[in-house]
């Protein structure tokens, strides 16, 4: 078997789909390599080239890393840029409204709100010592309660 | 760093909310015949300086205080106030805890108080009679025991 029938051979068992990987490169190499194809296996040949080209293993240049760790860097460097910008605006934000409000509370004085001290003191004292009476009533109240629930438990233990 | 930035910009809100009077008091304070008096942390920080000028310190007490609302409704026209005014009480106090309710004489005194992490926060006293409503409303790191020692002596 001369070298083109070979070929067409391969090719007949290529398009059959069982052809093997030994001989799918045969091919290939051949198409890749040969000048003088015959007319009627030019489209194969064709075929074979595209097929070769899209297999062809893309190598990084020699650089490659270098310009990568390079960018990766400047990508970190500039996103610590970003972060620290955007915590200057959410400081200054902050305070603005801060000051903000500050100003607004001061402008807007409750109407009711005694500013006096001796009229607050005068009011401080007389409601504290109210609120004293009330909860020293209330423990009193509790204690006799309690005292009756006492009693109240004697009595039915007694019985 | 963005945690932070979020716990200042939450803690200055939570103090300026700190600030504002009781809204519902406020609200109240329109009616006519209603008293209602708001003394702010400021000026309770300066009522302890004259209590102590006085004699009659109570700066372990308010120092720790944040606001002291007093309202009173002695002269209310109607009964509708009145009502309005309980009720608006009643709603204010849902959230808090009934420490007691004691009827005597003709008036009823409730009090509620609200707690965090077993210290009192708030204290909230009504004396409800049939023709008037008193309350006080202390807010802040309230000292019950002191309050009450104020009138043992």
């Amino acid at each position: 078997m001369n070298d083109i029938q070979h070929i067409k051979h391969l090719l007949q068992r290529f398009y059959d789909g069982t052809s093997t990987v030994e001989e799918e490169q045969r091919l290939c190499d051949y198409f890749c390599n040969a000048d003088n194809v015959p007319e009627e296996l030019k489209t194969d040949q064709k075929m074979f080239r595209h097929l070769s080209e899209c297999n062809a293993k893309v190598m990084p240049s020699e650089d490659f890393k270098q310009r990568l760790l390079s960018a990766l860097d400047t990508h970190a460097k500039r996103s610590k840029i970003r972060w620290k910008r955007f915590t200057a605006v959410a400081a200054s934000v902050a305070i603005l409204v801060g000051i903000g409000i500050t100003f607004y509370i001061k402008s807007n004085r409750n109407p009711y709100e005694v500013t006096d001290p001796q009229l607050a003191y005068a009011i401080t004292q007389e409601a504290l010592l109210n609120a004293s009476e009330k909860l020293n009533k209330v423990d009193r109240q509790l204690e006799k309660v309690s005292l009756i629930l006492n009693k109240n438990n004697r009595k039915h233990n007694q019985q | 760093m963005k945690k932070h930035i979020l716990t200042l910009i939450f803690a200055a809100l939570f103090c300026v909310s700190n600030a504002y009077a009781t809204k519902e008091f406020e609200d109240l304070a329109e009616i006519e015949g209603v008293d209602y008096i708001y003394i702010s942390k400021a000026m309770l920080k300066n009522v302890s300086e004259v209590s102590i000028l006085d004699g009659f310190d109570l700066g372990h007490i308010t120092s720790s205080l944040s606001s002291l609302e007093i309202l009173e409704c002695d002269l209310c026209d109607t009964q509708k106030d009145l009502n309005k005014i309980r009720k608006t009480i009643t709603k204010f106090a849902s959230n808090m805890e009934l420490l007691t309710k004691a009827k005597e004489e003709g008036t009823t005194v409730y009090i509620y108080s609200r707690s965090d992490k077993g210290n009192m926060t708030d204290l909230l006293i009504v004396e409800d009679e049939e023709t008037e409503v008193y309350v006080i409303y202390i807010k802040g790191d309230i000292d019950e025991k002191a309050i009450k020692g104020l009138s043992i002596f």
